[in-house]
C-alpha cells in the first residue's frame, strides 16, 4: 500500500469520528448539511484534478528526458539559469523524476547553476496548475507566490555557480 | 452555458489537447491517462477526507473563532498552528487548495496559509 493511501485513510479516520461526534452532539441538521456540500465539492475538484494529472502524464510522455536534456544543453552561463528555470516551470511531476535529467545534464557538462535552476522550479512552480492556484488561492496569491519562487531559483542558481 | 464553460475552461482546453495528441499518438496519450488513473486512485482517499473536513469546517465553524485562532492578528501562535499542520499534511499541497479556501474565506490570514504551504 502507498504511503498516501495509508495516511489518507488515518485522515479519513479522523474526520468521521468529527462528522459522528458533532452528529450526535451538536447539530445534526448542520452535519447533514456538511455532508451534502462535500459530495459536491468532492465531485468537482476530483474532475479538476484528474485533469491536471492527465496533462502530468501527457508532459512527462511527450517531452521525454533526451529531449528535453538536448534543449537545455544549448544554453550556458546566465543564460542558462534562466533557461533552466523557465524549462522547470513548464515541467511537472515527482521529484525524483527530475534527478534523471539533471544526471544526464551534468555528465554531459551543463552548468550547475543551470541544473540547480531546472531542480528548484520543477518542484516549487508549475505553470499547468496556475490557473488552479488562481481559483482557489487568489490571483495576487499566487502571482505574488510563484514570482518569489522564481526569484528564489535564480539566486540559488547563481549561489551555487559560485560556491561549486 | 456560459458560466459552466467559464468554470472549466482549463479542464476543456486539457481535454482538447489529450484529444488532438491521441489522434496523432494514441499510445503515449493511453499511458499518460493511465499514469492519471493512477495517481488519482492513492489520492482519492486523502481528496475524500479534505472535502469532508472543508465542508464540516464550512458549515459548523463560526468565522470569529477561524479568525481568532488564525487570523491576521494571531501573531506567532496561528504561524506555528500552520507549521504544525502543515507538517502533517500528506501529499502535495494542491490536494489541500479546497481546505485552504474554506479558510481564507473565513478570515484566515495569508500569511499563515502560506506557511502552511510550505510547511
Amino acid at each position: 500500500m502507498s504511503p498516501n493511501l495509508l495516511e489518507g485513510i488515518i485522515l479519513l479516520a479522523i474526520v468521521i469520528a468529527l462528522y459522528v461526534y458533532y452528529f450526535f452532539r451538536g447539530d445534526r441538521k448542520k452535519a447533514v448539511e456538511a455532508l451534502k456540500k462535500s459530495g459536491r465539492v468532492f465531485f468537482q475538484n476530483s474532475l479538476r484534478l484528474f485533469a491536471i494529472f492527465v496533462i502530468i502524464g501527457i508532459l512527462d510522455k511527450f517531452l521525454s528526458p533526451k529531449a528535453v536534456s538536448q534543449f537545455l544543453l544549448k544554453f550556458k552561463g546566465f543564460k542558462g539559469i534562466i533557461v533552466g528555470a523557465l524549462t522547470g516551470s513548464i515541467t511537472m511531476g515527482p521529484a525524483a523524476s527530475s534527478y534523471p535529467i539533471a544526471q544526464y545534464l551534468l555528465s554531459h557538462n551543463a552548468g550547475y547553476s543551470l541544473v540547480a535552476a531546472f531542480l528548484f522550479t520543477w518542484v516549487a512552480i508549475g505553470v499547468v496548475a496556475l490557473p488552479l492556484e488562481f481559483k482557489f488561492l487568489g490571483k495576487k496569491f499566487a502571482l505574488l507566490r510563484n514570482s518569489f519562487a522564481l526569484i528564489s531559483a535564480i539566486l540559488v542558481a547563481i549561489l551555487i555557480e559560485v560556491m561549486l | 452555458m456560459k458560466t459552466i464553460i467559464k468554470d472549466w475552461t482549463l479542464e476543456i482546453i486539457i481535454l482538447l489537447i489529450a484529444v488532438v495528441l491521441a489522434i496523432f499518438n494514441p499510445s503515449k496519450v493511453s499511458i499518460a491517462l493511465l499514469f492519471a488513473a493512477k495517481t488519482y486512485l492513492n489520492l482519492f482517499v486523502v481528496f475524500g477526507a479534505v472535502a469532508l473536513l472543508s465542508a464540516l469546517i464550512s458549515v459548523t465553524i463560526p468565522k470569529q473563532t477561524i479568525g481568532k485562532l488564525i487570523g491576521k492578528q494571531s501573531g506567532i501562535k496561528g504561524i506555528l498552528i500552520g507549521a504544525v499542520f502543515g507538517s502533517l499534511m500528506v501529499g502535495p499541497a494542491y490536494i489541500f487548495y479546497q481546505l485552504f479556501k474554506e479558510l481564507r474565506e473565513k478570515g484566515a490570514g495569508a500569511n499563515i496559509i502560506a506557511t502552511t504551504i510550505s510547511a
